[in-house]
């Protein structure tokens, strides 16, 4: 009579069908966020499936290998328990790793984070270019993050793929396009709070893909940086009312925007440095203006410091189109305005500085100002153009009265 | 044309009014203001300086080399001492430091610390990097002293 078989597969099943559930678990209590990213994505998904499927193909293996030697084998009752606590023991222990390495690696932001970083980079090292699909998945993981903790790490990653991206030989200087445009949603959410360290880490992107090789053929990116940077100036501006930290989160803008004006090789890309530099001048004057309007005298005195320096370093040199230093001056002269119509003390402010300005621009001051109010009346910008003839009033000396 | 200067300092959030306003309100300067080293390192990859002071508890950045070093210290500024190594890297191109290579923009003699240790604290570090301007962070500073400063740094004698 052949000896009795005697298999615990209530324990085996048990086992199993702990080891097929945690995964479950994991997924089912990903944020929706990272769990739309992992069903939107068929590699990530994939690889997913890999990793249930490589344990409860272990633990069957095992549990297969234990019943086979239950089988085939004679056996005192002694190795009956010790072979079964053997199977049962690495059974666990899969599961001990299952159970903790799945909640750590899925069920945080992080680790699809990694995830998506570590895709990202592959792809652009073979193809020279950011996969838009990831930028996309990990600017949005950003968004919805809950800390800034969390906004730091997915800022960190992106930092990460802008510095490779921009070190890589194919980065002509155009092809971040998304991920300018996109990077304020990771710090612009009016539901989840932000810190100084994530909008400096924004100025810090900015700054890489400013400082791009220096054989780059498209001033695209750079352009786009100009713009962004200065609506984040600007949108830092607005959001935050009061606060010791305002000011450096918007002097962190400030200072990126004065980094542009020194990048020296744009010189050579077809004159484009030339466009850039009324591009910084307008976004200076944009945050500046509305540092003014907000009383945050501190931060439109340094815009309109960098902007008089510009202007005064812009070398007059024969191809310089004309028009870039009228542009200059129109916005020298429009955030001048704005900080003279604030009060007594910001009109002794401006007074002093004027000179500089009137001896970079070298006009007389009536065509300084018509050219100023002239460029912001062809943008619709009546406000400024109504400050400006307001300030050119009352500079004006007053007639003296006949005695 | 003004001298192009920069000072590195992540306490500007606190000073910024104080201290920087002065020297933007002069318009003698093109300042700079960089808080921590990835900044200050985008600037000097960029630009060179007239005159450059450094603060020697400074956060990393972005940049992950400098952030493993402030890592490696504990995380901590004080023993981390990120200004000392920015400058390490800089004045004597130590590759140990960061394996970039290390950016011109400078006269050494145009350096200066500016920090809440005392001078006796950091001399040998100041003696290996041969550097002389050294102001102290303390009570009651002059608003203008970062004007003083670097109208000092400038006035040093190229090497």
């Amino acid at each position: 009579m052949p000896a009795e078989i005697d298999v615990p597969l209530d324990a085996i099943v048990t086992l199993l069908v702990f080891l097929i559930g945690v995964p479950t678990l994991v997924f089912q209590s990903m944020p929706p966020d990272v769990r739309h990213i992992f069903l939107g994505r068929r590699r990530l998904l994939g690889y997913l499936l890999v990793l249930i499927f490589v344990p409860v193909s272990s633990a069957l293996v095992i549990s297969t290998v234990g019943i086979y030697a239950e089988i085939s084998v004679a056996h005192d009752a002694r190795e009956w328990a010790v072979r079964w606590a053997a199977v049962l023991g690495v059974m666990i222990a899969v599961i001990l790793v299952v159970a903790i390495y799945f909640p750590l690696r899925y069920s945080r932001r992080q680790g699809v984070l990694h995830l998506l970083e570590r895709e990202a980079l592959r792809r652009m090292r073979s193809r020279g270019r950011l996969p838009e699909e990831s930028v996309e998945d990990i600017i949005d993981l950003g968004k919805n993050a809950e800390s800034p903790q969390e906004k730091g790490s997915v800022l960190q990653s992106i930092h990460t793929l802008v510095t490779e991206t921009c070190k890589h030989p194919s980065y002509s200087g155009d092809g971040l396009e998304t991920l300018i445009l996109r990077l304020h949603e990771v710090v612009i959410v009016d539901s989840k709070p932000v810190n100084l360290e994530n909008f400096r880490m924004v100025a810090e992107i900015f700054q890489e893909i400013a400082i791009a090789r220096k054989e780059i053929q498209h001033v695209a990116d750079l352009q786009r940086t100009v713009k962004a940077t200065g609506s984040m100036g600007r949108a830092a501006l607005a959001r935050f009312e009061s606060g010791l930290e305002v000011d450096n989160i918007v002097m962190s803008f400030i200072q990126t925007l004065g980094l542009i004006t020194y990048i020296k090789p744009l010189d050579v890309i077809n004159k484009h440095h030339f466009y850039v530099m009324t591009d910084v001048s307008e976004a200076l004057f944009e945050i500046g203006s509305l540092a003014a309007e907000k009383q945050r005298d501190f931060i439109a005195v340094a815009a309109l410091d960098k902007m008089i320096t510009m202007l005064s370093q812009t070398p007059r040199t024969e191809d310089l189109p004309s028009y870039i230093v009228d542009e200059l001056g129109a916005d020298v002269m429009g955030l001048m305005a704005h900080i003279w119509t604030g009060g007594d003390s910001q009109k002794e402010f401006i007074l002093q500085r004027l000179p500089d300005v009137r001896a970079s621009i070298g006009m007389p001051d009536a065509k300084i100002f018509r050219k100023a109010r002239t460029h912001y009346l062809g943008k619709s910008q009546f406000e400024t153009a109504n400050r400006l003839a307001q300030m050119e009033k009352e500079l004006k000396p007053k007639p003296r009265r006949k005695t | 044309m003004k001298p192009r200067v920069l000072w590195i300092e992540d306490s500007a959030r606190l000073e910024l009014r104080n201290l920087a306003a002065p020297v933007y309100s002069s318009g003698r300067f093109d300042f700079n203001l960089a808080e921590d080293v990835t900044s200050a390192v985008n600037l000097l990859k960029v630009t060179s300086f007239d005159a450059i002071l450094v603060d020697v508890r400074l956060p990393p950045g972005a940049d992950p080399r400098w952030k493993r070093l402030y890592q490696q210290a504990g995380a901590d500024k004080v023993s981390a001492q990120l200004g000392i190594k920015l400058l390490n890297w800089l004045i004597n191109r130590d590759r140990n430091v960061h394996p970039d290579e290390p950016p011109n923009g400078f006269d050494k003699s145009h350096l200066g610390i500016f920090t809440v240790e005392s001078r006796e604290d950091i001399q040998e570090e100041l003696d290996a990097l041969g550097i002389t301007v050294f102001f102290q962070k303390t009570t009651s500073l002059p608003d203008a002293i970062l004007i003083k400063i670097f109208d000092t740094l400038m006035d040093q004698k190229p090497m």
